[in-house]
């Protein structure tokens, strides 16, 4: 299946000019320029500690730059109220902090808390129901969220954000690290279903760790290196075995793929056996 | 007062199938379960119950045709004068004061574990109590050394506004020095609690040292707890705090429900963090300080009642925050009862009862969530 880079809207959702974020004199974020069209799924990419949490983070509104400029549509992303943006953009993070034993259906509703005032609408309702279709976990309804294993909950926090969104085309989905947890068809099945919203409109920006995923799914990746955008585009001219050897000192070769877009593999041959006593420390232990 | 009527509509609103036309008027909703209506049923038992219960004994009907009579209506139950009298001028106000402070003990107990996430912070425990009755002694011993014009300006309620402000100081106090990095640190705030709770024990203990008997007599009460202070002025003076804090809190279960997602997705989710921790800590403190000046610290009504109604009705703040108001109101009207009349003709201090019930689930409290360490 091939995915055709989606270009039926210009729509300039979400941009950034010259961000920058340091903490405790610390550069964690460096002249961060790009934008976020609708309709668009970007994914961000990098090494650990290249800033991808801190640059998402800043995209939801959660940190403030220190330097520079975040937009949302034409309006300085900072300066609007937090409960206008959570009516346009949803945000699953990396670690959920669920204190409470709370039930699913109930969970899945607070996606709709920034939509209605104290009591919900039918169709809030049916959008919850509608969510968790979406992420396949009817199955799951009505049940503890701390009793459900590491993926259950996941798709229930997924499924939370979709609602949040749900009847806002042109909305904004921010993903941090999604496939966490999930198996290969979740995986494959949230990433789908994160593709058929950028198809209607939305906007999505993911942290992706695996490559392949981002390779095939995206339409704009970017690819950061310690705090800075190394490369930016298309998967294909961004993700190359250069710029992948460049950002993460690993070799990988590229294999055509005849129906859809290359696959990425590491170069075994050439690989340097980096953590082989790490590897031998920790097998003593165990 | 309209306000409060307006919520009482609407609460029936829920109840009722036809929908009054207020409904869609009034801004506070309350969500009405039948966990509630159990509740509801529960405390109108208990208050009569406990209306009748004391040396002089009033029957359930009695006491019912007693209030008919004021509101000029014949039961045909029949009564003597006198138990009248011991019903209107001793009882009432008792019960009604217990119903008031059970039920923001009950509500602001709740409202403070869901801003700290824990369901072990107990405004008690984690030292708020302790604030407030640490600025209701300094405030007794600095009114009568230096400051008499202050009680002639603000009349009964300089206590209870005296303790107001320690509870919301060391609330603030409790909540910046147990958070780090935007997570509350559970152990580091049970100790921040201890602190307080020994550093407000000392310094009451050296006001004691310093006080007339006269003052002596006032704060030894507030280390005991009692409703044994309970009348109609007392009430009076308990209701305006109490209703403000009832309703600033009950307003506040969605945003709630989101803090309990962790404070980064309440903020996606379109709260203003910051604005909800002040409000729920005027709002809860509000009730606790006015409870602290005018019956001593009462532990524990705050940690069990709404760990039981989360047990009952689930999480979600909308059925806590007002099932707790109802638990916590049903609780102290029983605990008072019991602590004036298991010991009668002498009456035991209300707080040794509910630590006596308090305790012990504390200590399950705490080996439950030791075991979710295993």
């Amino acid at each position: 299946m091939t995915i055709q880079t989606n270009s039926m809207q210009q729509l300039n959702l979400l941009s950034t000019r010259g961000v920058d974020y340091q903490v405790q004199g610390k550069q964690l974020l460096k002249g961060i320029d790009m934008q976020v069209q609708a309709g668009e799924f970007v994914a961000i990419v990098g090494p650990n500690g290249a800033g991808k949490s801190t640059l998402l983070r800043i995209l939801s509104g959660e940190l403030n730059p220190s330097a520079g400029k975040v937009y949302w549509r034409k309006q300085f992303l900072n300066k609007m109220s937090k409960a206008e943006l959570a009516r346009e953009r949803a945000v699953l993070s990396q670690q959920h902090q669920v204190s409470l034993p709370f039930n699913t259906d109930e969970l899945v509703m607070m996606g709709r808390y920034p939509h209605f005032d104290q009591v919900p609408t039918v169709k809030d309702q049916e959008i919850v129901t509608a969510a968790f279709d979406k992420v396949d976990a009817q199955a799951l309804r009505g049940r503890n969220f701390l009793q459900l294993s590491g993926g259950e909950q996941q798709r229930i926090l997924l499924a939370q954000a979709f609602a949040q969104i749900w009847d806002r085309p042109n909305g904004l989905l921010l993903l941090d690290e999604p496939t966490n947890n999930l198996d290969l068809a979740h995986q494959q099945h949230l990433l789908q279903a994160a593709h058929e919203l950028t198809q209607k409109g939305y906007a999505v920006v993911a942290i992706l760790h695996d490559l392949n995923l981002a390779m095939h799914f995206a339409d704009q990746v970017i690819l950061l290196r310690q705090g800075s955008i190394w490369a930016q585009g298309t998967p294909e001219a961004t993700l190359t075995a250069s710029n992948i050897k460049m950002t993460f000192d690993v070799t990988v070769r590229l294999i055509q793929n005849v129906a859809a877009r290359p696959l990425i593999v590491p170069d075994f041959a050439a690989a340097i056996p980096v953590f082989s006593d790490l590897d031998a420390g920790s097998s003593l232990q165990t | 007062m309209a306000k409060f009527n307006q919520s009482i509509t609407l609460a029936l609103n829920q109840i009722l199938p036809t929908k009054l036309p207020l409904g869609s008027l009034v801004p506070i909703r309350f969500k009405f379960s039948s966990l509630h209506l159990l509740l509801l049923f529960l405390l109108a038992a208990g208050t009569i119950w406990s209306a009748g219960m004391g040396a002089m004994y009033i029957a359930p009907a009695q006491v019912g045709a007693i209030l008919c009579s004021k509101l000029g209506l014949t039961l045909g139950v029949a009564y003597e004068t006198q138990q009248e009298a011991v019903l209107w001028a001793i009882r009432l106000p008792r019960v009604c004061f217990a119903v008031l402070l059970g039920g923001t003990l009950g509500i602001a107990g709740a409202s403070i574990q869901g801003l700290f996430r824990n369901p072990l912070a107990d405004p008690g425990l984690i030292g708020i109590s302790s604030g407030a009755s640490l600025f209701a002694v300094i405030g007794i011993v600095i009114q009568s050394a230096f400051l008499q014009a202050l009680g002639t300006w603000f009349g009964f309620y300089l206590l209870p506004i005296f303790a107001f402000v320690g509870a919301a100081l060391t609330a603030s106090l409790v909540f910046s020095l147990s958070r780090v990095q935007g997570q509350i640190v559970v152990s580091q705030m049970l100790l921040v609690g201890l602190a307080f709770n020994a550093l407000a024990a000392s310094i009451i203990g050296l006001m004691t040292f310093l006080a007339t008997d006269a003052q002596l007599r006032s704060i030894t009460f507030w280390n005991l707890g009692s409703l044994g202070g309970a009348t109609w002025e007392t009430v009076g003076l308990l209701t305006p705090f109490v209703l403000l804090s009832i309703l600033g809190l009950a307003r506040l279960s969605k945003p709630l429900n989101l803090l309990a997602l962790g404070e980064g997705q309440a903020q996606h989710l379109g709260t203003d963090v910051k604005k909800l921790r002040r409000q729920v800590v005027l709002f809860a403190t509000l009730a606790v300080g006015a409870g602290v000046a005018l019956a001593g610290t009462i532990g524990f009504i705050g940690l069990v009642v709404p760990h039981l109604v989360r047990l009952l009705g689930g999480s979600d703040h909308r059925n806590v925050l007002l099932g707790s108001a109802l638990g916590g109101a049903f609780a102290l009207t029983v605990a008072d009862t019991l602590a004036r009349t298991v010991v009668a003709p002498a009456e035991l201090p209300v707080g040794v009862i509910t630590a006596l019930l308090g305790a012990p689930l504390f200590l399950y409290l705490l080996i439950k969530s030791k075991k979710a360490y295993q």
